[in-house]
């Protein structure tokens, strides 16, 4: 099908770049405006994608571009309002934020309904789900390679990484992993001690979490816990049948895989990919999405939704000492409840961002 | 070795029974007189075992009997005070005082100097460790069948942290060779008004544990349940292969004595899968072989036993450790800084409003006075 190409903007010079990078490697799509509230993030950001069309203001870009795709790569805090404005005044064909979806359920709820209600569709930005070596567990675990499920562990990713800014990440390509089952559950508690931010947003210094999804699979996980010890990787799935291992560092590309009856272990090397191959077939997915030439997307923000879901839970669970059942009665973020409330008193004073170089407090 | 007869005595006839019946079965200890407030529980064990000296004051016994083995069989919040004394007023050779070891750490460590300091041995009752398929399963892992293992998941369906999931942390801790947890991430629900014998118990727990290498072991108490976990209940993983403890049991009402059969299936490297077919041990014979043990620990024909307070109290300090991570919002490191009960100041703070009323106790049928755990009468 010889279309014209679709018409996407970007705001968040940031983060923005990756999608830019993205969308310039898609024949589907033509990158026709960017936008940043800094001006010198806008020049750079302009310059480096050979941008002509650029805005401080975001309405303004939506009103004048008219996109067909809105990639919006602002932190967090902003991405509720910004999708659920294109949504219900400029209504492209579809937009994708970027993870977390938004800071609170609630957020993410009203995201789904303004984008459902003016037929738009909403993917969040979770390109681990293109990754081929979480393709590849994917395609073992629902080949019954390792029988059922029983357990799911992962280890902490890297350093300073944050439940919202990294291991919501890490949620996100689990579930896609394990086939997308539906969460049920969670049980967990954060440490909050320093006052600590992530690109203006309050995080936690570390965590720990045990989820339930349907099927009886737990998935017990954690975010910037002690490191000690795990020079080799610790991310592996126990199955009634056999047990998978994934290696070679968390870009790595390294399965193990032990199956009953099989005479050994299995080293599957998936394809070589980076972050941002992952981003290009992401985006270039979202083209076709938009367009109806595929059904799905695999960053449909429903299934981002749980992952939102169970970081919420996260909050939750330590907010109220109790395993809270999915989907959360409590729309707001607990996290920051708590910190309103004083149930998490900062022991080790000195405010400091984990991603901005300059800690500005909101 | 011809072995002098130790002289043994036993304080509380409920769990107590099992204790002084598998001394009728060792050869090693002579059980000379039994304990207990309530007569009738009494009565009914020192006949069931035909023992004449019978008291109804501990500290009586101990000053007439004199005894060498001292098996304190009573509930949780008695057990340090009655190890002290004992160790430090009565020295025997050895205690063998049930599980929860204490309500605390500072109770559990004063247990440990007073008999360190005394030259009594002491020994924690979690049995399990005399388990046929739990000990198969310490040899495999700790020779090296699955590899080094880097992971371990252990679910505990009912009974709480202190009375039911100590034996399970116990048991994984035993199987993993006991290795010295570094750190604890956890947290527990207690929204209801929920005791086990008359001492405050939450509904539910997680744990991570961390130790020095690196390796994890996940803990999950009264955790909804699921057919993979019900069936695998402990999982250990090595860099090498797969280590299922099995049970075939239902899942019990609360209460009830774990009797489940255990298999075990090991997947070593080599993709070999091998079932150790489901065993029924019941615990009444891990126990005597726990018992038996003990007293040849105590009288010097044994230089170890499996369940030395100085391993045991590391579950111990697991326990505490998910309460202090729960009462801290924070990772914890071990050994505890903190010496009280950390779940007894959460509710004294506060910190675990019941949000859904009425007394229930899991193991005591009828409601009696609590003990003083320092938060006064509910």
């Amino acid at each position: 099908m010889s279309a014209q190409p679709l018409r996407a903007v970007i705001v968040g010079g940031h983060i923005g770049r990756s999608h830019a990078m993205g969308y310039l490697a898609s024949d589907r799509i033509e990158l026709a405006a960017v936008c940043d509230i800094d001006p010198n993030t806008l020049e750079e950001f302009g310059d480096e994608f050979d941008v002509e069309n650029r805005y401080t203001d975001y309405e303004t870009m939506l009103r004048e571009e008219e996109p067909d795709l809105v990639s919006i790569g602002t932190p967090q805090q902003l991405h509720a309002s910004m999708t659920i404005l294109a949504a219900t005044r400029y209504s492209p064909l579809a937009i994708v934020s970027e993870k977390p979806m938004a800071s609170s359920t609630g957020e993410g709820y009203a995201m789904l309904a303004a984008c459902e209600r003016n037929g738009v569709k909403l993917a969040i930005g979770h390109q681990g789900r293109w990754m081929p070596r979480h393709e590849t567990v994917r395609q073992l675990i629902s080949d019954g390679a390792i029988g059922q499920v029983i357990t799911a562990f992962a280890g902490p990713p890297k350093p300073d990484a944050g439940l919202m800014n990294i291991a919501t990440h890490q949620l996100n390509y689990w579930q896609y992993m394990l086939g997308d089952p539906t969460p049920l559950w969670v049980l967990a508690n954060v440490q909050r001690q320093t006052d600590r931010y992530e690109r203006g947003w309050p995080a936690e210094d570390l965590a720990g979490l045990l989820v339930e999804f349907e099927g009886g699979i737990r998935l017990s996980m954690e975010s910037d816990t002690p490191p000690e010890g795990l020079e080799r990787d610790l991310r592996v799935i126990t199955g009634t049948e056999g047990v998978i291992w994934l290696a070679g560092g968390t870009a790595g590309n390294v399965i193990r895989l032990l199956r009953h009856g099989a005479s050994g272990w299995e080293t599957i090397e998936a394809s070589e990919a980076e972050f941002s191959d992952a981003r290009t077939l992401e985006l270039d997915a979202l083209a076709a999405w938009a367009t109806g030439e595929i059904d799905e997307h695999r960053g449909d923000a429903n299934l981002a939704i749980h992952t939102l879901e169970i970081l919420m839970g996260i909050y939750e669970s330590t907010r109220t000492h109790s395993l809270v059942r999915l989907p959360l009665k409590t729309k707001g973020s607990p996290l920051t409840a708590m910190i309103d409330a004083g149930d998490l008193p900062v022991r080790y004073p000195g405010h400091y961002d984990i991603r901005h170089k300059s800690a500005t407090p909101d | 070795m011809a072995a002098e007869t130790l002289r043994a005595v036993v304080v509380g006839c409920g769990v107590g029974r099992n204790h002084a019946d598998a001394y009728t079965h060792s050869d090693a200890a002579e059980l000379v007189a039994l304990c207990d407030i309530d007569e009738v529980a009494l009565n009914r064990v020192a006949d069931a075992n035909d023992v004449e000296a019978r008291y109804t004051d501990f500290e009586t016994m101990l000053r007439e009997e004199q005894p060498d083995l001292i098996n304190i069989a009573t509930a949780q919040p008695l057990h340090a005070e009655m190890t002290v004394l004992a160790a430090t007023q009565y020295t025997p050779k050895g205690i063998l005082c049930e599980k929860g070891m204490a309500n605390n750490m500072g109770e559990a460590r004063s247990m440990i100097a007073a008999c360190d300091r005394n030259g009594v041995k002491l020994a924690i009752g979690h049995e399990s460790r005399y388990l046929t398929q739990i000990q198969e399963a310490r040899e495999l892992i700790t020779g090296g069948a699955i590899g080094t293992v880097r992971l371990a998941h252990g679910w505990y369906e009912q009974g709480g942290m202190l009375n039911q999931m100590c034996h399970g942390c116990d048991r994984a801790l035993f199987i993993l060779g006991d290795p010295e947890p570094q750190w604890v991430m956890g947290n527990i629900q207690r929204n209801s008004d929920r005791w086990e014998r008359s001492w405050p118990c939450e509904e539910m727990a997680v744990g991570i544990v961390g130790f020095a290498d690196g390796s994890r072991l996940i803990l999950e108490g009264e955790t909804p349940g699921g057919a993979q976990v019900e069936q695998h209940r402990l999982t250990f993983v090595g860099d090498e292969g797969t280590l299922y403890v099995r049970t075939e049991g239902e899942v019990r009402p609360p209460g009830t004595v774990p009797e489940d059969p255990i298999g075990l299936r090991i997947q070593r490297g080599d993709g070999s899968v091998e079932e150790i077919e489901f065993h029924n041990d019941p615990y009444l014979d891990a126990r005597h072989r726990e018992i038996d043990a003990f007293a040849r620990w105590a009288g010097g024909e044994l230089d170890g036993h499996y369940q030395d307070a100085h391993f045991c109290v590391q579950t111990q300090e697991i326990l505490m450790a998910i309460y202090e991570s729960a009462r801290t919002h924070g990772l914890v490191q071990l050994p505890m800084k903190t010496q009280s009960s950390p779940l007894i100041e959460m509710i004294n703070s506060g910190a675990l409003p019941v949000s859904n009323p009425g007394w229930h106790d899991i193991r005591h049928g009828t409601r009696i006075t609590p003990f003083d755990y320092g938060g006064g009468n509910p």
